[in-house]
């Protein structure tokens, strides 16, 4: 891929953003290529150190998908993670990484269309702001 | 009103407090007691456990010396049942650090008596054995030094850790005995205050006299709290706009070595096994190549930034800033200045303040349904 094409690492709940991205392909639903899927068993596995890491590696965007309140599979793990993410935005934010880099999704498995749309979105979003200052100072 | 009970001063502090101990031994109140005590060899001050009065003559609590955040040691000794009670001297950032660690169910306050110190700081650990240590009433000097005017850090060339210049927490809150010097001539008597009614059962039961409390310990705290104020705002400025960007926070961390040192002496750090000594980080040979071909170039040893980015998210939210990691590291990185930065913003997103309250839990433990919504839209 192009260079200046944003890179979006998404961590995807396989109960339902992962499973509404597969219905997004099995729809033809067409959406940016720019995303790299990494199925999660829930969003609240979502460990704060892996979306640091995508961030160093060279993602300029990470996307979360979990269930809807109180669809989660493991009752509530996508309560958990939207923690997680309220306090890495803010860490993010004290060393000017915030911009909205870090989104969190509600998407539930039969909302293909929504998945979509969603990646259409972030990838616009990240393409106004640029690559990320972790890939600009080639820190790894 | 808490009641204070008055410790008079007739040879030294030290003496006075080493009778103190003693008399909770005596009584059988505690059956150990946890002080900061001058060890046998070496001009060091380190907890020691004292189970018999006979070695309460080293005890010198207000030494400016803490090797190690004493919630650890008290963690380790509280973490399974003894049927022994106990009394430990702490400083306001160790009580602050062992009330998180008993959320974490990793230390018990069952059968503890937490005795809170008026806190006026510290040394790193070689300044204060290398060059101040001297006698047996290091103590008492180093109160004697700052309540007449603060220490002058242009006569030795060595100052107190940033850390302690910049906490807002002088006093203990937490504890069931607050042994004050603050406003106290620490030439002719202190006090301890009875925080809770089993610090209070144990002052009276050791015959300790009631007291009024200091006519000048308010004023005493609110000065000593708006000095620091004004020290954490500009050193929180400093390394505010140092670590702003992502070239900067690098640039502060460039010393760092991978030792790890500052996660081990970390007291908050609560993970029995840290993930980066897992196999998740013995990569295969092949990584290292590959890493580096995909970006041109590869810094070794790797993940320095990784891993400091990744304890700021683990722990910051239960910082309770008692800058051990910058004592403890070989080779100058600033760690608890930008901790503290990143800390102060993380905690307050949760409205959460470490040690504040043994009943709170820690934000990353709990949520609420309603919270944090507009991160979804």
């Amino acid at each position: 891929m192009n260079d200046s094409e944003p890179t979006i690492v998404a961590f995807l709940c396989n109960w339902c953003t992962f499973t509404a991205a597969d219905l997004a392909g099995t729809s033809r639903l067409e959406y940016p290529q720019n995303v790299r899927i990494v199925r999660m068993m829930c969003s609240g596995m979502v460990d704060p150190m892996y979306v640091i890491k995508s961030f160093i590696g060279g993602a300029d965007g990470v996307l979360i998908g979990g269930c809807w309140p109180g669809d989660c599979h493991y009752i509530n793990g996508n309560m958990k993670v939207r923690r997680r993410v309220a306090l890495l935005k803010k860490m993010l934010d004290t060393f000017g990484i915030g911009e909205d880099r870090l989104w969190l999704k509600w998407i539930a498995a039969s909302e293909g269309n929504m998945f979509a749309e969603t990646v259409e979105q972030m990838t616009q979003h990240l393409g106004k702001l640029g690559p990320s200052p972790f890939r600009l100072n080639r820190i790894v | 009103m808490a009641r204070c009970f008055s410790i008079g001063i007739e040879k030294g502090l030290n003496e006075s407090i080493g009778n103190l101990v003693a008399g909770m031994l005596e009584k059988d109140a505690v059956q150990a007691v946890m002080v900061p005590s001058r060890i046998p060899a070496g001009n060091m001050v380190k907890q020691v456990i004292i189970s018999d009065k006979s070695g309460t003559d080293s005890v010198d609590p207000f030494a400016p010396v803490v090797p190690v955040n004493s919630a650890t040691l008290l963690a380790k000794m509280t973490r399974t049942k003894t049927g022994r009670k106990t009394a430990a001297f702490l400083r306001p950032c160790e009580v602050r650090a062992f009330i998180e660690l008993v959320k974490l169910k990793q230390a018990s306050l069952e059968n503890v008596i937490l005795i809170g110190m008026d806190c006026l700081g510290r040394f790193g650990n070689r300044e204060y054995s290398e060059k101040f240590a001297s006698g047996d009433q290091t103590g008492h000097d180093f109160l004697k030094k700052m309540t007449a005017g603060g220490w002058d850090s242009s006569t030795g060339g060595y100052d107190l850790v940033t850390a302690c210049k910049a906490c807002v927490h002088p006093v203990a809150e937490k504890v069931d005995l607050r042994l004050q010097v603050l406003g106290h001539d620490i030439e002719k008597e202190i006090a301890i205050e009875a925080v809770t009614d089993e610090g209070e059962k144990l002052a009276e039961g050791i015959g300790l006299k009631e007291t009024d409390e200091a006519s000048g310990r308010a004023g005493a705290v609110d000065d000593l709290l708006s000095e620091r104020k004004k020290f954490r705002q500009s050193l929180h400025e400093e390394y505010h706009s140092r670590a702003g960007d992502i070239k900067g926070l690098t640039q502060v961390i460039s010393n760092c070595i991978n030792c790890y040192n500052c996660r081990v002496v970390c007291p908050v750090c609560y993970c029995r096994e840290c993930v980066f000594v897992t196999d998740t980080f013995s990569h295969e040979s092949r990584m290292y190549f590959n890493w580096a071909e995909k970006h041109g170039q590869l810094t070794m040893p790797a993940d320095t930034l990784f891993y400091h980015l990744t304890r700021m998210a683990h722990m910051s939210t239960l910082c309770v800033g008692c800058g051990q990691c910058t004592t403890a590291c070989p080779n100058g990185v600033p760690v608890y200045e930008l901790f503290s930065v990143v800390a102060e913003n993380t905690q307050a997103v949760f409205d959460y303040s470490p040690g504040r309250d043994p009943d709170e839990e820690q934000p990353l433990a709990t949520f609420v349904e309603d919270e944090f919504q507009s991160l979804t839209d």
